[in-house]
């Protein structure tokens, strides 16, 4: 598994939000967690988020604490786009310097961005984790069928009943599928 | 008659009581080991006063984690029907309720001697003191404590509140247990870091850690996370206690300027680590319960005072270090600035050059990687919609990083590591 180092990391992250802001995403910080964790294993590279079942759906702390390092770098910022949610996260003047310093080192990444900002960005956040709890879930319980995927979600969300969480794992069945054609291809 | 509630004088709450049952923890062997585990390490170097262990501390967290859960989970505080449906029955609840307290007692069992010192490089690949403390409560010395208590406890369940759903690992946490476990290690309002930051500010005689924490536990409440568009239940407050959470993160941000990350006191953990390397056989703390629970803070005092009694011992320029004051001096503190450059790690920079121009052994390298300043959670307004609190408090939105990169070095060197940083820095940082 590819390691990689804390300005490529940054760079992947920028990427990310880029993509997902220019498809028209809110881009908060549960739209970054859920994206970065799916395509942290579409790219099977060690980027060093661990993630664990937590706050709507797969999160990780690690990456919430890059987070806050890249705003305290003032890489990124937040800003408030409508009234009744939390901060959207854009990249700032100097965010796109160091962008434009890397972004040649990461050309493997940006189809895998691309492939994710593409699905999720349209996502509301209820939505988002009902397909990133689907995808958790399905890694790891790649055999088991698709009822009983759709009844773990349940006994671990409640909120997210078994007709959605059935619906959410038949698209992420369907997406693997989808990613392993194109990705692979690309590679 | 013998008495079935026990109570602790306690300098922070001045009362804590506990049932019988509750007192078997106490008693217990890992517990006691707590009477010897400094709560901030050498920390007393630099603040005489903070002398205090991590026994009254873990006293402290169940004490506030009991009292937030009867906060939360009063029947008129719950209004939302989505929160009313991860409730558990009144008899699940009690047993819930004993588990936190068990867990908050718990929840340092696996700390090293001087706390956090030696975790990162003492342990193997794979430890932490999460997974000592995740040991331990599964000792059998343990579980007969768990069995017996009324109702029975599960170990796993102690667990996932103990050490929280990221180090809970294989195990994992639905919405009820997240916000449980929340309740004690919670980053926005956890027992956990209400207590250190009361106690500490206490102990070490600064007023920085103090806020207006019983108006903060009132005002709690269990709201849907409807500020960032889920119905998922989190762990939110009432607008009336915004003022006191954010007494609580401005008294954090001072509190890891002034005391947690003073530059004398990060110095003495990379001294006394040093030693510790050099001291335990293997280079490694133990990892089973049975040897982990004979090593204390008072082993450690113990041999840091014999190395500096024999001159020609190998660990005595160590132990001198510790005993005579003879800390390195810091002479780089990475500022916002230094990275515009594009180098994003500059004192990483800075630490690599001077060990090459004055060779490793005079060079000491410390980064405190960036922490959330303040989390985003749910608040509900006077109107009874539900808001970020980041939209709604400036002070939360606003508050800065702790990040920290020092790069220290001998002081016989000092002078001339101050001189060579004068004429280089700017350099290598790509600043010129």
């Amino acid at each position: 598994m590819e390691r990689l180092s804390y300005s490529l990391k940054c760079v992947v992250i920028l990427d990310l939000i880029k993509r997902l802001r220019d498809n028209g995403s809110w881009c908060g910080e549960t739209h970054v967690q859920k994206a970065m964790f799916i395509a942290q294993d579409l790219a099977n590279a060690n980027f060093g988020y661990k993630y664990i079942m937590y706050k709507h759906g797969p999160y990780s702390f690690d990456l919430t604490n890059e987070l806050a390092g890249m705003r305290a770098a003032k890489i990124i910022d937040f800003e408030f786009r409508r009234a009744e949610y939390g901060p959207s996260i854009f990249m700032t003047a100097f965010g796109d310097r160091i962008y434009s310093l890397h972004e040649e080192e990461i050309q493997r990444f940006k189809k895998i961005n691309g492939f994710v900002a593409d699905w999720l960005s349209a996502s509301d956040v209820k939505h988002l984790e009902r397909l990133a709890t689907a995808y958790f879930i399905t890694s790891k319980n790649p055999r088991m069928p698709v009822l009983e995927r759709a009844k773990k979600i349940n006994l671990l969300k409640p909120h997210v009943d078994i007709i959605s969480a059935e619906e959410a794992v038949r698209t992420v069945d369907q997406k693997k599928e989808e990613a392993k054609r194109q990705l692979t291809i690309a590679a | 008659m013998m008495k079935h509630s026990h109570e602790f004088r306690d300098p922070i709450h001045t009362f804590i009581s506990m049932r019988t049952d509750e007192r078997n923890i106490v008693d217990s062997r890992p517990f006691q080991r707590l009477r010897h585990i400094h709560q901030l390490a050498m920390t007393y170097l630099v603040y005489p006063g903070a002398t205090h262990k991590r026994f009254e501390h873990s006293l402290g967290v169940m004490h506030l984690a009991s009292r937030i859960f009867d906060v939360v989970t009063a029947a008129n505080n719950i209004i939302d029907e989505s929160v009313r449906r991860i409730f558990p029955d009144d008899d699940t609840k009690r047993y819930w309720k004993s588990v936190l307290r068990a867990a908050a007692l718990c929840h340092d069992l696996g700390h090293l001697p001087f706390s956090h010192v030696g975790e990162k490089n003492l342990l193997p690949d794979g430890f932490d003191h999460e997974k000592l403390t995740k040991d331990i409560i599964y000792s059998p010395e343990m579980e007969d404590i768990w069995k017996a208590m009324k109702p029975p406890l599960q170990s796993d369940d102690i667990i996932k509140l103990a050490v929280g759903p990221e180090k809970a690992e294989p195990l994992e946490l639905d919405s009820w247990e997240s916000i449980l476990a929340e309740i004690i290690v919670g980053d926005a309002f956890g027992a956990d870091r209400m207590d250190y930051l009361l106690r500490d500010s206490f102990h070490a005689g600064v007023e920085y850690g103090k806020f207006d924490h019983n108006r903060l536990i009132e005002t709690l409440r269990i709201l849907p996370s409807a500020h960032v568009g889920s119905d998922e239940p989190a762990l939110g407050l009432e607008s009336g206690g915004l003022e006191s959470s954010e007494g609580l993160m401005v008294a954090r941000h001072f509190m890891y300027q002034q005391v947690y990350f003073h530059h004398i006191r990060r110095i003495y953990d990379i001294h006394l680590k040093d030693f510790l390397q050099s001291w335990l056989p293997e280079k490694k703390f133990p990892i089973r319960v049975e040897r982990h629970l004979k090593i204390t803070d008072a082993e450690v005092l113990a041999a840091i005072r014999k190395s500096y009694a024999s001159p020609k011992g190998s660990n005595y320029l160590l132990a001198k270090r510790l005993e005579c004051r003879e800390h390195f001096r810091r002479f780089y503190s990475a500022l916002p600035g230094d990275k515009q450059g594009g180098k994003l790690r500059p004192g990483e920079v800075i630490a690599k050059a001077a060990e090459q121009k004055f060779g490793s052994d005079a060079i000491r390298y410390d980064r405190v990687p960036p922490k959330i300043s303040a989390p985003n959670f749910p608040v509900r307004r006077y109107d009874g919609k539900i808001e970020s609190s980041l939209k709604l408090s400036l002070i939360l939105e606003k508050l800065p990083v702790v990040e920290i990169e020092t790069v220290y070095c001998d002081k016989a060197i000092f002078d001339d590591a101050e001189k060579w940083r004068d004429e280089n820095a700017a350099k290598l940082l790509s600043l010129q």
